[in-house]
């Protein structure tokens, strides 16, 4: 079964970009980082294995390791572009440069070739933040559509979801010995294909949805 | 650390089991209540909106219940008074005029005259009663004044006005609305309030421009004023109301704390009229 779960995980990530290719000619612009954090996010699990395989876990860190960076970075934009309100816009590429600066250092210095949990674990809070700062945002302001019917609240769900799962299997992994933490890992699993689903939906809502266009008069709403 | 080592029967470290449940919950958690806030939210404001709706249904329908009872009003009066006035001119010029002899035919034409005299007056009134020309020529001030004078004149009530802050006219189209409110009002007082005086008072503060209508008979509060206007009945203050919103203009009716009188009234921008 978790055997099951690993292999479903890593292509779990195609679900998107089908998704993606059914309506790649209306698809909203800023849906593509998600379908190249899809790309890279399968990439990545497929060379995890590989290099899991070949038994090199001093890679094994550095694709983890960037791959945390990478996510960050995607998930900060796509929230960033999704906000309306300046102040917070704001607030969001101050927390992400603090928070690069800190993963570029600990990147650099750590030398213990183990998962990078507190990276990951910061990540993550930083991220369910965020991911709260659009909600606030979404009920501040008067609107007459249903928040599920817009993609972007799809993707949000997604990162929410996949960030919550999985915080507390990050913010312990390294103090569990390697062995239990990868046989625990089957809850990142779960929670990645959550997540890819909740993009697949995203991206296929997205097909009836109404413009990228923002009102003027919602911008004023704080 | 302990909890750490500590293992459901799955084998997933309790804090991490536990953990995970706990965030999970609090993420569905919040995901449903912004979910039904939403919704709440947005059936609120289709409420509102469907009100507002039946709102200006109701004030539309009152301006035109209005304009099809004034243009009644002027198809009865140029059909009963000027048409047979103007026939019974025609009688007296008919063709037999040649035949009579002069003394009757001089007759015939004064009649005739004094008929036609009486059918440009009654166009006359007819046309004053669509514009005022005082309203026209002079303004607000003049028209009010001129309205008073004949409620006056009557002798069932004293009714006086007084312009504080009136040296630059309003715009002509906004002071006939004015004026047609005020007449409204005055309308409604001469037949519901048994009041024995009416006073209007005009003065700006800051940018805002003020008319207050004071009496002392039966009158309105704001209450009673937005019960008539959501109920089908009450047409002239619907009418009142559907006027002022084209000037942007609010009215507020009240019992002056004194409770020996009652007070209307009209604020609007000076931006606006102006």
């Amino acid at each position: 079964m978790k055997e099951f779960l690993n292999i479903f995980s890593t292509y779990s990530s195609i679900l998107p970009i089908a998704a993606c290719l059914f309506s790649l000619s209306k698809i909203n612009r800023r849906l593509y980082i998600i379908i190249l954090y899809c790309f890279i996010s399968f990439l990545t699990d497929l060379s995890f294995k590989y290099m899991h395989l070949k038994g090199s876990p001093h890679l094994q860190f550095y694709i983890l390791s960037s791959f945390t960076i990478i996510e960050y970075c995607v998930f900060s934009f796509f929230i960033f572009r999704t906000l309306l309100n300046t102040f917070l816009k704001y607030l969001v590429v101050f927390i992400s440069i603090l928070y690069l600066i800190f993963s570029i250092i600990y990147f650099v210095q750590n030398r213990s070739y183990v998962f990078d949990s507190l990276p990951a674990s910061i990540e993550s809070l930083i991220l369910i933040v965020f991911c709260l700062l659009y909600f606030f945002e979404q009920i501040s302001i008067p609107t007459t559509s249903f928040l599920y019917s817009n993609s972007t609240f799809w993707v949000i769900i997604g990162i929410l979801f996949y960030l919550s799962g999985t915080l507390f299997l990050f913010l312990y992994a390294a103090s569990l010995p390697t062995n239990e933490a990868f046989h625990h890992w089957y809850i990142n699993n779960v929670f990645n294909i959550l997540n890819k689903i909740f993009f697949a939906i995203a991206l296929i809502l997205n097909k009836i949805e109404v413009p990228d266009k923002i009102p003027v008069n919602r911008q004023s709403y704080i | 650390m302990f909890l750490l080592q500590a293992n459901t029967q799955n084998g997933i470290p309790t804090v991490i089991f536990f953990g995970t449940i706990g965030m999970l919950t609090l993420a569905v958690g919040l995901i449903v209540f912004i979910i039904f806030h939403q919704r709440k939210v947005i059936r609120y404001q289709g409420t509102l909106q469907r009100m507002e709706q039946d709102q200006q249904r109701m004030l539309l329908n009152a301006s035109i219940r209005l304009q099809e009872e004034e243009r009644q009003r002027l198809a009865a009066d140029l059909h009963d008074d000027a048409g047979p006035l103007l026939a019974t001119a025609r009688l007296y010029l008919n063709e037999n005029l040649v035949n009579m002899d002069k003394a009757s035919q001089l007759q015939s034409i004064y009649n005739a005259k004094q008929i036609i005299d009486d059918t440009i007056q009654l166009i006359r009134n007819i046309s004053h009663s669509l514009m005022p020309p005082t309203l026209k020529n002079f303004g607000l001030e003049s028209a009010v004044n001129d309205l008073f004078q004949k409620i006056s004149g009557s002798g069932s009530l004293n009714a006086s006005c007084r312009f504080h802050d009136y040296k630059e006219r309003l715009k002509t189209e906004d002071e006939l609305i004015l004026f047609r409110v005020l007449q409204e009002l005055v309308n409604n007082i001469l037949k519901h309030s048994n009041a024995s005086f009416i006073h209007v008072t005009q003065n700006i503060n800051g940018d805002r421009f003020f008319l207050r209508l004071h009496h002392d008979g039966r009158g309105l509060t704001q209450a009673d004023f937005e019960k008539l206007n959501k109920s089908p009945v009450g047409l002239g203050l619907k009418n009142i109301q559907s006027r002022l919103k084209l000037l942007s203009g609010n009215i507020y009716f009240e019992k002056d704390v004194s409770q020996t009188y009652y007070k209307v009234t009209i604020e609007l921008s000076k931006e606006e009229v102006l």
